[in-house]
C-alpha cells in the first residue's frame, strides 16, 4: 500500500475545501459588484435618455415639426468608444440618430425595463428604449401635453465590464492570500498537534531488551485520542515484562537444576578418580554415573515437554485438535502405571466411566494422568489404593485422582504448582523427583481451558481435581449418575 | 578434622563427603536439609560446614545466619548454582567463609576446606613447622628433620589435628569426635594406638619429644625446652 502521509492528506483536503469555497465567494462578489455596477450605469443610461427629450424641440420659426439640437448632447463617458442613440417621432419617422447608430442587430431584443445588449464592432453595449415620451418644449405655453417621441439610447459596457473585472481580481487575490495563510496554518497546527505523538515514538523507540520501563509522556498522555495507544503500550510492556521476569525466574532455576545435575556426575567422576580403585569399585562409580545421567536426561526431557506445553498455552489460536476419547485415555494410563503400582503393592481403582470428548492431543492428557497417578503411588503406603474417578456434568468432566498417601503439609499446598518446587515431607525428599510434574499437568489443563485444584490433607491422602471442557452426548448426566452408583472397576496391579 | 555437608542432592552429598574422606582424610558427617543441619550443629562441634545455599525447609542462608547468631565459629564453605554477584555478597554478609559455584570442582572444593580449616584454626601456612617436624597439608606429607615419615591415614589425621591445635591440650573424646563421622564411641580405645604409632614414628630417634601425654587430660603437640610457642612457630 502506497503511504499516505497525515499531513498530506489533511493538507489536501483543507487546500480543496478552501478553494472551493474561495471560488464561490469570488463569484458571489463578482456577480454583487456586477450587479451594482449595471443598476447605477442603467440609472445614468436612463438620465442621458431623459435627457434627450430636452433636444427635441420646436424650431424658432413655429414650424410644427420638430427639430433634433445636438449641441446640448450628454458627453460620452469613453470618447473611444462613444454612446449612440436614435430619435423616432410619434409616427415612427427618424428624427435623429448618432454616427454609429445601426438599429439594434438581428436576433437582440428587448428585454425586462426596456432594456437591450448587443455587440457592435466587438464592444457590448446596453441600450435603453423610451417610448413615448414627451418633450419638454411645448408647442404653445398652455400647458397641453407635449409631442412624443421614442429614444433609443446606448452607451458601451467596456467600463463596466472593466470594474467588474478589477473586482474578480482583486477578490480573487486575496481569496488566494488567504487560501495560502490556511494552508500553512494547517500545516503548522498539524506538526504541533502531531508533537505529543512524535514524543510518543520517541519515548517508545527508548524501549530496548535491557530497558524495559516506559512512561508515556505528559503531553501525549493528555492527549485523549492518543490515550488508547498510550494505554495499549503500557499494557503491553507491562505484560511483556512479567512475562520476561517468568522466564527469566525459569531459566534461572533451570540453570540452577542443571548444574546440579552437572555438578554431580563431575564430582562422581572426580571421586573415582581421586584414588586408584579397584576394578568393582569402577563398576559400582559407573553404574552410579549411570543413575545420574539417566536422571539428568528425564531433567531435561521433562523440561522440554513444560516448555512445548507453554508454548502451546500461549498460542492465541489454540490448534485444530482432534476430539479424544477420555476414557480410553484414562484407561491408557493406568495399564501405564500398573507396574508401579504392583512394585510399591498400591492398587489403582477406576471409578466411573464417561465417553465425554475433549478437544486435545491424546499424548497431553495421558501425560497429565500418568503424572498424577505416578505422584499418588509414590506418595502412597503399600497396600493402600489409588483411584482416578470421573464424572460428568454438563459441558465439563471432572476427574480426581485420590490417594492415601502422607499428604502435603499446609505450608507447602500453596505453591505445589510452582516449577521445581519439591515437597519437604520425607518421601518428597526420598523420591528425588524435579518438582515439575504438577507444573506441567497446569500448564497442559489450563492450556485446553480446563482447571486443577489440589487438595491434601497431611496423614489423610491428596486429591487431585481436574475439570476439562467436555462435548459429552446429551443423556450424559443420567449416565453420570447411574456410573457413580455402580461398583468401582478394579485394575489389576 | 570433622566436617559437616549440608546438601539435598543425595548423590551430590555422597560424592563431596566422599572427597573429602577420602582426599583429605576428614570425618564426614551429612545432613539433607537446615532443619537437620542446626540440629546437628547444635549436638556436634564440627571444624568445617559445606553447606547448599538452596535447601528445603531451611535455606543456606539462614543457617549461616543462625549458627553466627549462636556465636559459632567454624568455618562455612558454601555450595552455590546462583554466580550472581549480589547473592554471593549476600551469603559472605551473612557469615559464610567461602563459596564454590556448581558445577564445582572436587579438587578445588578439598582445597578450599583445608584452607578454610587452617584458617579456623589460626594457621595460614599451608606447612606446620614445629622445631624440625613438618607437615605438608597439601600434600599430606610429614618430615622430621630429613626423614620422611610414613604415616597410615589415621595417624595423619590425628598428628594434623593435634598441629592444628598445637599446645592445647587435646582430649581423647574430641580428638574421637573430630576424626569419626558417627558412632566414634566404638572407637575409643583405637586413640591410644594411633598415638603410640605416632609417637614411634616422630620422637623416636629425635633430640626431642614433641608429642606429649597428660595423663587424665590428653594430647598436646609442643616443645617443653620453656621455649614460648608462638617463637617457635615464627622462627623458620
Amino acid at each position: 500500500m502506497r503511504p499516505r502521509s497525515l499531513t498530506i492528506r489533511i493538507l489536501l483536503w483543507v487546500v480543496l475545501l478552501d478553494l472551493g469555497l474561495a471560488t464561490l465567494l469570488v463569484a458571489i462578489g463578482v456577480f454583487a459588484a456586477r450587479t451594482e455596477l449595471i443598476s447605477s450605469f442603467d440609472s445614468s443610461l436612463r438620465q442621458k435618455t431623459l435627457s434627450l427629450r430636452a433636444l427635441v424641440r420646436y424650431p424658432e420659426n413655429n414650424s410644427p415639426r420638430l427639430i433634433f439640437d445636438p449641441t446640448g448632447l450628454p458627453p460620452s463617458a469613453d470618447p473611444a468608444h462613444p454612446d449612440m442613440f436614435a430619435i423616432y417621432l410619434a409616427d415612427g419617422t427618424l428624427l435623429a440618430k448618432s454616427d454609429g447608430w445601426n438599429g439594434l442587430p438581428s436576433g437582440t431584443r428587448y428585454s425586462s425595463g426596456d432594456f437591450a445588449r448587443f455587440r457592435q464592432a466587438g464592444v457590448p453595449f446596453r441600450a435603453l428604449l423610451l417610448r413615448n415620451i414627451e418633450i419638454l418644449d411645448r408647442e404653445d405655453e398652455s400647458g397641453s401635453a407635449g409631442a412624443k417621441i421614442t429614444v433609443v439610447y446606448a452607451s458601451p459596457l467596456l467600463a463596466v465590464r472593466e470594474r467588474v473585472w478589477h473586482v474578480g481580481l482583486y477578490l480573487g487575490a486575496a481569496a488566494l492570500f488567504l487560501l495560502g495563510l490556511a494552508a500553512s496554518l494547517t500545516v503548522w497546527t498539524i506538526r504541533r498537534s502531531l508533537s505529543p505523538l512524535h514524543e510518543l515514538t520517541n519515548r517508545a523507540g527508548r524501549i530496548t531488551v535491557r530497558q524495559w520501563s516506559f512512561e508515556a509522556p505528559p503531553a501525549a498522555a493528555a492527549t485523549p485520542e492518543l490515550r488508547p495507544l498510550t494505554h495499549a503500550l503500557e499494557t503491553l510492556i507491562s505484560r511483556l515484562h512479567a512475562a520476561f521476569a517468568s522466564q527469566r525466574e525459569f531459566t534461572s532455576d533451570l540453570a540452577h537444576e542443571l548444574k546440579t545435575a552437572v555438578a554431580i556426575i563431575k564430582s562422581s567422576l572426580q571421586v573415582l578418580l581421586q584414588a586408584p580403585r579397584t576394578a568393582r569399585e569402577y563398576q559400582a562409580g559407573t553404574e552410579a554415573l549411570l543413575g545420574d545421567c539417566e536422571r539428568l536426561e528425564s531433567l531435561v526431557e521433562r523440561m522440554l515437554r513444560l516448555t512445548r506445553a507453554e508454548q502451546f498455552a500461549e498460542q492465541a489460536v489454540p490448534k485444530r485438535m482432534p476430539a479424544t476419547d477420555l476414557m480410553s485415555t484414562c484407561e491408557a494410563s493406568l495399564s501405564r502405571v500398573a507396574a508401579l503400582g504392583a512394585s510399591k503393592h498400591v492398587q489403582l481403582i477406576l471409578d466411573g466411566s464417561t465417553n465425554a470428548q475433549v478437544q486435545a492431543d491424546p499424548d497431553d492428557l495421558e501425560l497429565v494422568w500418568v503424572n498424577l497417578l505416578d505422584n499418588a503411588v509414590r506418595y502412597s503406603m503399600p497396600r493402600s489404593t489409588v483411584t482416578l474417578r470421573l464424572q460428568d456434568a454438563v459441558g465439563s468432566t471432572t476427574l480426581s485422582v485420590e490417594d492415601s498417601g502422607e499428604g502435603i503439609p499446609a505450608a507447602d499446598l500453596p505453591h505445589v504448582f510452582e516449577r521445581f518446587r519439591r515437597g519437604t515431607g520425607a518421601f518428597a525428599q526420598s523420591a528425588g523427583g524435579f518438582g515439575l510434574g504438577l507444573a506441567i499437568c497446569k500448564t497442559i489443563v489450563e492450556a485446553y481451558g480446563g482447571s486443577i485444584a489440589l487438595e491434601s490433607c497431611p496423614g489423610k491422602g491428596t486429591c487431585v481435581r481436574i475439570q476439562l471442557p467436555s462435548t459429552a452426548s446429551v443423556e450424559n448426566p443420567v449416565v453420570a449418575t447411574r456410573s457413580l452408583a455402580s461398583t468401582p472397576t478394579t485394575l489389576k496391579s | 578434622m570433622r566436617v559437616l555437608v549440608v546438601e539435598d542432592e543425595k548423590r551430590l552429598a555422597e560424592n563431596v563427603a566422599r572427597g573429602l574422606r577420602d582426599g583429605a582424610g576428614y570425618a564426614v558427617d551429612h545432613a539433607p536439609d537446615g532443619e537437620e543441619a542446626l540440629f546437628s550443629l547444635a549436638s556436634t562441634e564440627y571444624d568445617l560446614i559445606v553447606l547448599d545455599l538452596m535447601l528445603p525447609r531451611r535455606s543456606g542462608e539462614e543457617v549461616v545466619r543462625r549458627l553466627r547468631k549462636q556465636g559459632k565459629t567454624v568455618p562455612v564453605l558454601v555450595l552455590t548454582a546462583r554466580d550472581e554477584r549480589e547473592s554471593v555478597v549476600a551469603l559472605l554478609n551473612a557469615g559464610a567463609d567461602d563459596y564454590v559455584t556448581k558445577p564445582f570442582d572436587l579438587g578445588e572444593l578439598i582445597a578450599r576446606a583445608k584452607a578454610l580449616i587452617r584458617r579456623g584454626k589460626g594457621q595460614a601456612a599451608s606447612v606446620f613447622k614445629l622445631a624440625d617436624l613438618e607437615i605438608d597439608n597439601g600434600s599430606r606429607q610429614v618430615r622430621r628433620g630429613k626423614r620422611e615419615l610414613a604415616l597410615t591415614p589415621m595417624e595423619y589425621r590425628v598428628l594434623e589435628y593435634l598441629a592444628h591445635r598445637q599446645g592445647a591440650v587435646v582430649s581423647k573424646t574430641e580428638l574421637l569426635e573430630h576424626l569419626y563421622d558417627y558412632n566414634w564411641e566404638k572407637f575409643s580405645n583405637v586413640i591410644e594406638v594411633y598415638i603410640s604409632g605416632l609417637r614411634r614414628k616422630i620422637d623416636d630417634g629425635a633430640s626431642e619429644r614433641l608429642i606429649h601425654t597428660l595423663r587424665g587430660h590428653g594430647y598436646v603437640l609442643r616443645q617443653e625446652a620453656g621455649v614460648p610457642l608462638a617463637e617457635t612457630g615464627a622462627r623458620r
